[in-house]
């Protein structure tokens, strides 16, 4: 038994463990039990009690929580953002290798195979994460909307999965004003769906790596512009507090898309507004230049930068020559001012 | 249910009053519906329609208090006649001239029954779902803001609050000059009429959201740990408990030495009121939650079930004798 164990890593042997209790748990109490006993009711309890804690104040609860979860997913989310960085930066390579061996499979896969092992990446590396972050956002987004419990029907249901904890019971039901919103109904002003739409735009570009393949380059426009318009939609249809944790889990994500990829596709669009404010010619991260160069794209990218950059420079050199001559001709009308005055 | 009619709300926002007939056969005929079927519904009724004299009044969950002819269903008077209040889920009482209502903008409201003007309002610190209840001059009205709130009914100001650790959804009892309310603190309460308290009852596992009845001197409510409380009136010494399959929402009826309740597990019950002992339980078909109060009639328990549908039981077994569905 021992050297049974002994083949399997301890982390596998860990896996292995969670997936047994998580299974017998399934088979005692059933799918939609197990689901509730496991994600959704601890989830719930910890938004409650949250509530409790921060001024009986719905809205900052959900802001906590969202941080919360982020916080815990972190490992999760950047080896996704990671591996996801490494495949895109293989992309080059990948197409050179298509080309080279399109009309022999095998060899194309083995190429392949030995440019993933070269380069130490994990093609399911970016999915493994994402899976395993999948039932937790969906149980984050159910525990918002039971909590909410707009109607007799939702606080009855809400009752039932409350842990027999004093401070819980106390603090339904959850107080649903928050700043102008009622967190139980959609935002009348459309701020929130502004906000929902903007910060998924912003995450969806900085996402957006260069890609050479044309199909790949139209699906990943398609998707910076789709998904933020569908999330702005919903926002119009389901409760506000649930939009609150949209925005709130797009800006964390947005700030470690940032620390992991930088500005990622934003890049130029940044330099270009840099370069507005400042007015002044704006300094290139390494990082971008090193990685943007890998791709058609991204030499574009960096071309149109330079070429921005140089326009900036001559702005500013007009603009010190347009000053010198603004003194030349002050120091004019001084001069003639004086001469009127002793005349 | 008053005489051979029984009005009801429902889901759809609809009032539907059906007169109970005996030949060919017992059922129960749709006789008006407010609004009138084809028209869109009133969001949804939670709370009983309160009849008097020739006045069906009902409070809806779209904001609005409406009094409407008993006898074909046609509108009396609105309030307010132009916009919304907060949604309604409670329900309406009348005493003496004037209707009181709660809403969930946290009001009290107190309306002119005849012609639907306001007398006065009262803020409390939360929405409020109760039902207020009168007695002697006074409203006595629960608030999600934890407060129980005494009320001079004349004029609607505070005489005194009680606070509770929990939001209060259920309607007060009053008896022997004694107030008998629970709280979502899982707690039951006993209050002098000066808002003293007199006991608690603390051994509850879930919220009280329903109204106590009065059984020789043993007051008995529902709760949503899924048990029905029996509690000595005067001392909250538990007399017995009996435990059902689902939360319970509605309000029991006390008919005779019966107490009859039904509950989310899709079961009505009747319980002996002195000792807990089941007489009789019955699955309602198809299977449906019960969450509105039961009201008994001659012989006969009526039902509103989750599933729109009404229920008569026959009070001896609970066989059903006739269902009628309330939905269009």
């Amino acid at each position: 038994m021992r050297n049974r164990v002994g083949y399997m890593s301890r982390r596998n042997l860990i896996i292995v463990l969670i997936a047994a209790a998580v299974g017998a748990v399934l088979f005692t109490y059933g799918v939609v039990e197990t689901w509730n006993l496991i994600l959704l009711q601890p989830m719930l309890n910890l938004m409650i009690l949250l509530s409790g804690i921060l001024f009986h104040s719905f809205g900052l609860a959900i802001i906590a929580l969202t941080i919360i979860v982020r916080l815990l997913m972190f490992p999760l989310t950047m080896k996704q953002l990671h591996s996801t960085r490494a495949m895109t930066s293989l992309q080059p390579k990948m197409q050179e290798i298509q080309k080279k061996y399109a009309k022999d499979k095998q060899k194309l896969q083995q190429e392949i195979a030995k440019l993933y092992k070269e380069a130490g990446v994990n093609p399911l590396g970016c999915l493994w994460p994402m899976l395993i972050q999948l039932p937790i956002w969906i149980a984050l987004y159910q525990s918002i909307l039971r909590a909410v419990a707009a109607t007799p029907e939702d606080l009855l249901r809400l009752s039932q999965n409350l842990y027999p904890l004093s401070v819980v019971h106390q603090a339904v039901p959850l107080e649903s004003g928050f700043l102008w919103l009622n967190l139980g109904s959609p935002d009348s002003f459309f701020i929130l769906a502004i906000l929902v739409g903007g910060t998924m735009w912003l995450q969806q570009k900085m996402m957006t790596m260069p890609a050479v393949d044309p199909r790949q380059q139209s699906m990943s426009r398609m998707m910076l512009w789709m998904m933020p318009f569908m999330f702005a939609f919903f926002t119009l249809q389901f409760p506000s507090g649930l939009a609150l944790f949209w925005v709130i889990s797009n800006i964390i994500g947005i700030v470690m898309q940032y620390l992991v990829t930088g500005w990622g596709g934003l890049e130029g669009t940044v330099q270009r507004w840099r370069g507005v404010i400042t007015r002044a010619p704006a300094p290139a991260t390494p990082v971008v230049r090193e990685q943007g160069m890998e791709t058609i794209e991204g030499a574009r990218q960096q071309e149109k930068i330079a070429i921005e950059r140089e326009k900036q420079e001559k702005r500013v050199e007009h603009g010190k020559r347009g000053g010198k001559r603004e003194e030349r001709r002050r120091g004019r009308r001084a001069r003639s001012k004086k001469t009127r005055r002793k005349s | 249910m008053v005489e051979d009619t029984l009005y009801a709300g429902t889901m759809e926002g609809k009032l539907v009053s059906y007169t109970l007939v005996t030949e060919p056969r017992r059922a129960a005929v749709e006789w008006w519906r407010f609004p009138p079927r084809g028209e869109p519904g009133l969001f949804a009724i939670y709370g009983t329609p309160f009849v008097e004299e020739g006045v069906v009044y009902i409070g809806a969950y779209n904001g609005k208090v409406y009094a409407l002819d008993a006898e074909h269903g046609h509108r009396i008077w609105a309030y307010p006649e132009e916009g919304y209040i907060g949604s309604i889920v409670g329900s309406p009482l009348v005493d003496g001239g004037t209707l009181y209502i709660g809403s969930s903008d946290g009001k009290l409201y107190a309306l002119d029954a005849e012609t639907g003007y306001k007398q006065w309002e009262f803020q409390t610190g939360d929405d409020i779902w109760a039902s207020p209840a009168v007695y002697d001059g006074v409203v006595y009205i629960g608030s999600f803001d934890h407060n129980l709130y005494a009320l001079d009914a004349e004029s609607g100001e505070e005489i005194w609050q009680f606070t509770t650790q929990g939001a209060i959804a259920s309607t007060p009892l009053i008896h022997n000059e004694t107030l008998y309310i629970g709280s979502f603190d899982s707690k039951f309460y006993a209050l002098n009429l000066d808002g003293t308290e007199k006991w608690r009852f603390e051994e509850a596992g879930n919220w009280f959201w329903t109204k106590a009845v009065v059984y020789d001197d043993i007051i008995i409510a529902g709760c949503l740990d899924h048990k029905i409380y029996a509690l000595d009136a005067e001392s909250g010494e538990q007399v017995w408990n009996y435990e059902t399959g689902g939360p319970i929402r509605g309000d029991p009826a006390l008919v005779g030495e019966l107490v009859i309740f039904g509950s989310d597990d899709g079961k009505v019950y009747a319980l002996a009121a002195a000792t807990g002992g089941e007489r009789w339980s019955r699955t309602l078909e198809p299977p449906t939650q019960v969450r509105a109060p039961l009201f008994p009639g001659e012989g006969v328990v009526y039902v509103h079930a989750f599933n729109q549908t009404i229920y008569a039981l026959e009070m001896e077994y609970g066989n059903t004798i006739w269902s009628v569905t309330t939905s269009e």
